[in-house]
C-alpha cells in the first residue's frame, strides 16, 4: 500500500522535523519513492523553518520535471512522467557551490539507474526546520500522485550507495545507519494511522488533510525484516528465550558455551574431536545388550597324579 | 575345535586337572574368558542342573584356579573333591570357557574311575 495525494483537495501528511531540523540543506541526502498521476505542479517535500520560509522542496511542476530548492535557490532536475513509479534521491554536500546531483531509478518502465549532476547550490540560511509536509505547498500547488516511502538524511551518498536502495525499505534503514535522519513509510492500512519516523528521531506526523490509499510501488518491499548482508559492527546483547526451526551455523562461535542442562532427544552425529572430559555416566543403559562371542577353543587335560616304583625285597 | 579326551581317575583319590585350553582361531582372543567350569556327570543325557552333577567353577578358586591367561592359552587347575571318586563307576567330563553366561565347551570325555 502506498499514499494518494489528490491535488484538487489539497491533501497532505505534517511531519515533524526530527533529526533533520538542523540540516540546512547541505550535506543531505533526500529520496522519494513516488509516482505523478498528471503533469501538475504540486510538492513532494517541503521543509519550513518556524517562519514558514522553505529550507528543502522538492516540486513536480508541471513542466514535467521535479524542482530542487534549498533555501529558494531552484533548479529544474530530473524529468518524470505520469503514471510511473520512481526512485529519485537528490544529494547535496555542505556549504556554497556544492553540487546537487539527483539518482533516478524508473521502476515502471526500467532502464536501470542513472545519475546526473544539477548544478550548483548553496545552503540555506533559514534553518532550523520546524516542519515538513508531504503534499501540499501553499502558493504553489498540491501533489497529485503517491508517495510510498520519503527519507531525508544528513549525509551525501554515493551513486553506488544510493543504488542499494532499490530493493525495499530494510536497504534504506540499513544505509540511513547511525546517521541523523528522518524515514516515512506510506504504507498505512488505513490514513487514519498516523505516520511515524521509522528511525525512532521524531519526525512523527502531527497532522493530515485526507489522502486515501493507494496500491504498492512494483517489486517493492515495506519488509523491515529482510536479511542485512554485510558485517554487522558492534555486539549482539545476549539471547534469551529460544531458537526454534532449522537453521545453519556459518563461521566459528567463540567463547565458551554454558554447560549444557536438560535433555538431548533424537537421534544425531558429532564429527570431529571431543576436547575435555566426559563426565562420569550416571543412571541406566536401558535396552538388549549385546555379549561378545564366545571363541571357539580346545585343550587338553592331564591328570596330576602321583607315581612311583616297588621293589620286592 | 573341541578336544575329546577321556581321563582315568582312581577311586577315593583327590585328584587334580591340570587344563590347557587354546583358541582354534588364531584371530580370537582368549583374553575374553571371564571364567572356566568342569561338570562331571553320571549320564550324558541329562541337563547341567540334574541331580548328581558336579559342577566346579573358577568363580570359587578353590575349585578351578585360573593360572595364566593370555590371548593364546590359558591354564588352570580344577581340583576334584574325594566324594567324586568315592564309587567306581564311569561318568562323563566337560569343560567350559565362558564368556559371561554365554560358554562354549573346551574339552569333553568320559571319565573312568579305576576300581582298586
Amino acid at each position: 500500500m502506498a499514499r494518494h495525494f489528490t491535488a484538487a483537495s489539497g491533501e497532505y501528511v505534517d511531519l515533524l522535523p526530527g533529526a533533520v531540523a538542523a540540516n540546512d540543506g547541505g550535506p543531505l541526502s533526500v529520496a522519494a519513492l513516488w509516482r505523478a498521476t498528471t503533469n501538475h505542479t504540486g510538492s513532494i517535500v517541503t521543509s519550513y523553518n518556524a517562519g514558514g520560509f522553505e529550507v528543502v522542496s522538492l516540486t513536480p511542476v508541471g513542466d514535467a520535471h521535479v524542482w530542487h530548492s534549498v533555501g529558494g535557490s531552484f533548479r529544474s532536475t530530473v524529468a518524470y512522467a505520469p503514471g510511473d513509479w520512481r526512485l529519485d534521491c537528490w544529494t547535496k554536500g555542505n556549504g556554497a557551490g556544492a553540487t546537487v546531483r539527483c539518482h533516478s531509478l524508473n521502476l515502471t518502465a526500467g532502464g536501470g539507474w542513472i545519475h546526473t549532476d544539477y548544478g550548483t547550490c548553496g545552503d540555506a540560511g533559514t534553518v532550523p526546520a520546524a516542519s515538513i509536509r508531504v503534499g501540499d505547498k501553499p502558493f504553489t500547488g498540491s501533489l497529485n500522485g503517491d508517495v510510498a516511502a520519503l527519507t531525508m538524511a544528513s549525509v551525501v551518498w554515493s551513486d553506488a550507495e544510493v543504488e542499494t536502495l532499490a530493493p525495499g525499505l530494510s536497504a534504506w534503514v540499513s544505509l540511513i545507519g547511525a546517521t541523523p535522519a528522518a524515514l516515512w513509510a506510506f504504507n498505512q492500512a488505513d490514513v487514519t494511522d498516523a505516520v511515524v519516523d521509522l528511525t525512532g528521531g521524531g519526525a512523527d506526523q502531527v497532522g493530515r488533510n485526507g489522502t486515501t490509499i493507494s496500491s504498492d510501488p512494483p517489486g517493492w518491499s515495506y519488509d523491515l525484516s529482510t536479511p542485512l548482508s554485510g558485517a554487522l559492527a558492534a555486539t549482539l546483547p545476549a539471547l534469551s528465550g529460544s531458537l526454534a526451526g532449522d537453521g545453519v551455523l556459518v563461521g566459528t562461535a567463540a567463547g565458551t558455551m554454558p554447560a549444557l542442562s536438560g535433555a538431548l532427544s533424537g537421534a544425531g552425529q558429532m564429527s570431529g574431536v571431543l576436547g575435555g572430559v566426559l563426565p562420569a555416566l550416571s543412571g541406566a543403559l536401558v535396552g538388549a545388550a549385546m555379549l561378545p562371542t564366545v571363541p571357539e577353543v580346545a585343550g587338553s587335560v592331564v591328570v596330576r597324579s602321583l607315581s612311583g616304583t616297588v621293589t620286592v625285597h | 575345535m573341541t578336544t575329546l579326551q577321556d581321563i582315568t581317575l582312581h577311586q577315593g583319590n583327590t585328584e587334580q586337572l591340570l587344563l590347557t585350553i587354546t583358541r582354534v582361531d588364531p584371530t580370537e582372543d582368549l583374553t575374553l574368558i571371564t571364567g572356566l567350569t568342569v561338570i562331571i556327570k553320571d549320564d550324558p543325557c541329562v541337563t547341567d542342573t540334574a541331580t548328581g552333577v558336579t559342577t566346579l567353577t573358577s568363580a570359587n578358586p578353590a575349585q578351578i584356579t585360573i593360572t595364566t591367561q593370555t590371548s593364546s592359552q590359558i591354564t588352570a587347575t580344577a581340583y576334584l573333591p574325594a566324594t567324586l571318586t568315592a564309587s567306581p563307576y564311569n561318568r562323563w567330563w566337560r569343560c567350559d570357557a565362558h564368556v559371561g553366561t554365554a560358554y562354549r565347551t573346551a574339552i569333553y570325555g568320559t571319565v573312568t574311575v579305576v576300581d582298586l
